[in-house]
């Protein structure tokens, strides 16, 4: 019950007056929301009706379970496309575990003069509850000082070379009114698993952050080009600045994969995998790989890199590809391992399978927003079996 | 936005109602069933599941203000 939700005060007084007397104070807030508007003095009459709340509690309930039910399974027939991706999830997540290692080592520095009274006290805790992901991030400075930016107010968190760093509604902007300076400073924004983040780069372009991912970028930006480096899955929207390009070096689990040219425009990088995804939206962009080859896209197309590969989708899945920042998880033909990852990354858990992958495709939409146990019921609806410790799922035959 | 906010706290508290209870919360608020069919279904006297819903009102209503 620790989730905000907007207007939660005044829902909880209307709920009330209907049974109990309300405080001078409530009376008053309950009394400038009816005098608010006349559709507000309708909702207020339909929530202290028994019957009709009764009525919008099923509504709501059948809203929420058709959510779950929405992601069913077809049983894998036709997907034949090869799988490409054996991962290594150690090197996968090895920014991010780098950083997990930093933090642990920063808690226990903080907590080792104050042992804990009994060991056992800590294994009887319960494991946090699986919750979905949200917005958050870690910054990482060019001194190495990191800056957890979830619990943070507005405001400004650090200033590097003169360049203010602000965080504003959950979003990190860049502020260039300080002096010019030859030497880059590169800051790093990491997504863990469970958080997703957007930030405002020093020359306006836009990038978002998927959980699992990070991005390094100079705090002020070269005047010839802007270069950066990501990893895991980001979608930028670029400013555009003549005669300075905008690149994006890629590193996959094998090291870097490759290069995105951009001429001014919008598109997502998918590089969570052994390749890496570029599917443009709008404008332009120059892909590489490592084996010097490169192509153009046009907007609604798809490149697919590798170290050694480069090929291009005509039609990709635009909506599957868009998903993330529209709030869903899009399984249209996703094997389970595919939908287990992008689960365990947004609902910050560990995926064991006791024996091989079961062979299971699935189809719909899921809500980013949807509780655990509601993706629970919808993994049982789609025939998958398994049984959960913890933080951890484990899949069965 | 208001209505989602209510209903969402309601279910909410509900999730830490006893067993018994939060089954029969869900027939009668979830699925719309009516005392008589839920009795049926359940073996159980139609005052059972009164006193059921009745108690389980009085939870909801008895934690709601601990939310502000």
């Amino acid at each position: 019950m620790g989730m905000e939700y907007p207007d939660k005060e005044l829902a909880i007084i209307i709920l009330k007056s209907a049974y109990t007397s309300l405080t001078q104070e409530e009376q008053d807030k309950l009394s400038a929301w009816l005098n608010g508007s006349a559709a507000n003095r309708t909702k207020y009459q339909e929530l202290i009706d028994s019957e009709q709340l009764r009525l919008k509690m099923a509504q709501y309930a059948r809203r929420n379970d058709h959510e779950a039910l929405h992601l069913q399974t077809i049983l894998r027939s036709v997907n034949n496309k090869a799988r490409v991706y054996p991962i290594n999830i150690v090197r996968k997540y090895r920014w991010a575990v780098a950083i997990m290692v930093l933090m642990l080592a920063g808690a226990w520095w903080l907590t080792r003069n104050n042992p804990p009274a009994n060991t056992i006290a800590i294994t009887d805790q319960k494991p946090a509850p699986v919750v979905p992901g949200k917005t958050g991030a870690v910054l990482m400075l060019d001194d190495g000082s990191q800056i957890v930016l979830d619990s943070m107010g507005n405001g400004v968190v650090a200033t590097q070379q003169g360049t203010l760093i602000q965080l504003k509604d959950g979003q990190l902007a860049y502020d260039k009114t300080g002096i010019d300076e030859e030497m880059l400073a590169y800051n790093t924004l990491v997504t863990p698993k469970g958080r997703e983040f957007k930030l405002v780069l020093p020359d306006g372009t836009a990038a978002w952050l998927n959980s699992g991912s990070s991005i390094r970028y100079p705090v002020r930006f070269h005047a010839k080009e802007r270069l950066v480096y990501i990893t895991g899955e980001v979608y930028f929207e670029v400013a555009h600045v003549k005669n300075s390009p905008f690149l994006v070096k890629v590193n996959i689990s094998a090291g870097e994969a490759g290069t995105v040219e951009v001429l001014g425009t919008q598109f997502n990088i998918n590089a969570y995998e052994n390749v890496y995804r570029t599917t443009l939206l709008e404008g332009r962009v120059k892909v590489s790989s490592g084996t010097n080859r490169e192509l153009y896209l046009q907007p609604n197309q798809q490149a697919i890199a590798s170290p050694n590969q480069l090929i291009i989708d005509h039609s990709p899945n635009i909506d599957k590809v868009m998903a993330w920042r529209r709030g869903f998880f899009n399984f249209d033909n996703a094997g389970l391992e595919e939908v287990m990852q992008q689960l365990a990354r947004w609902y910050d858990i560990e995926v064991e399978y006791q024996s091989g992958i079961p062979d299971i495709t699935f189809a719909g939409a899921l809500s980013r927003g949807m509780t655990w146990s509601g993706v629970l019921r919808a993994l049982e609806e789609s025939k998958v079996h398994f049984k959960t410790a913890g933080r951890k799922i484990i899949i069965l035959p | 936005m208001i209505e989602t906010t209510a209903l969402q706290l309601i279910f909410d508290i509900a999730e830490g109602l006893p067993t018994a209870c939060k089954r029969i919360f869900d027939m009668l608020y979830k699925q719309q069933m009516s005392y008589q069919d839920i009795a049926q279904q359940l073996h159980l006297n139609i005052q059972t599941v009164r006193n059921q819903n009745a108690r389980a009102i009085a939870y909801i209503r008895k934690k709601l203000p601990a939310l502000v």
